[in-house]
C-alpha cells in the first residue's frame, strides 16, 4: 500500500491530537522506512522482507514505537495508537501485496498490485475514510478550506501516480 | 569493486523509496500546518 498509509494516518487523527501528524504518518509507514534502512546497508532477497514487513519485525516495531510515544507523549492512549498504526502497515499491506509472516513460512497477500485498478480503487477508498475522519477534526467552518481538500486531491493524485507506474512497471524493486 | 558499485546502486535504490515516503509525509504535514492556522 502506498498512499493508503497515510490515508490510515489521518484517520488515526480523530482519535489522537497528543501525537503530531507526522508521527502518525511515519508510524503509519514505518515497516517501509525498515525497509530504507536495510536496503541502505545492503540487505537483499528474503531476509530483507522478514526484518521489516513479518508478523514478528512489526510486532517488535509497535512494541518499540508504542514505548517511545509513551515517552515522548506520557500518554498511553496515544502510544496504544500508534502501535495499532504501525501493525495495520501489516493488514493494510495484505491486501495490496504478498508478506512474509513467520521465518520458514510461507508469505500471504492478496495482491493487488497485479491489479492496479482494483488497487486504486481500495486506497481511494482507504483515503477517502481517512480523510474523512481526519476533516471531523477541524470546526464546521474550516471543513472545507483550500488545504483540506488538497490532503484528499494531492493523495488520490499520488495514488493514481503509483498505480499507473505499476501498471507500466509490474516489478518495482525496493532496493 | 563490483560489491562496491551494488552496495551503492542499493542505497540509491533506498534512497528511491525514501523520497516516496518522504513526499506523502511532507505533503500532508505541511498542508495540515496551513490548514491549522
Amino acid at each position: 500500500m502506498y498512499a493508503g498509509h497515510i490515508g490510515i494516518a489521518l484517520g488515526a487523527r480523530r482519535w489522537t491530537a497528543a501525537v503530531p501528524l507526522w508521527a502518525l504518518i511515519v508510524a503509519a509507514q514505518f515497516p517501509d522506512w525498515g525497509d530504507v534502512a536495510v536496503c541502505s546497508i545492503g540487505i537483499t532477497g528474503p531476509a530483507h522482507g522478514m526484518l521489516t514487513h513479518s508478523v514478528p519485525a512489526v510486532l517488535i516495531f509497535a512494541i518499540v514505537g508504542g514505548i517511545a510515544t509513551r515517552v515522548a507523549a506520557n500518554r498511553w492512549d496515544a502510544a496504544k495508537i500508534v502501535a495499532i498504526l504501525i501493525i495495520s502497515h501489516y493488514f493494510a499491506d495484505l491486501f495490496t501485496g504478498s508478506k512474509p509472516t513467520f521465518p520458514g513460512m510461507p508469505g500471504i497477500g492478496l495482491e493487488l498490485y497485479g491489479r492496479p485498478a482494483l488497487d486504486f480503487i481500495l486506497e481511494s477508498a482507504v483515503i477517502l475514510w481517512g480523510w474523512w475522519m481526519y476533516r471531523s477534526t477541524f470546526p464546521p467552518a474550516k471543513r472545507n478550506s483550500p488545504p483540506i481538500r488538497a490532503i484528499l486531491i494531492g493523495l488520490i493524485l499520488f495514488q493514481a501516480v503509483a498505480d499507473i507506474a505499476i501498471a507500466i512497471i509490474p516489478r518495482i524493486e525496493k532496493c | 569493486m563490483t560489491d562496491f558499485f551494488q552496495t551503492v546502486g542499493i542505497a540509491a535504490g533506498s534512497w528511491k523509496l525514501a523520497i516516496v515516503l518522504l513526499i506523502g509525509l511532507l505533503f500532508v504535514t505541511i498542508a495540515d500546518r496551513k490548514a491549522r492556522r
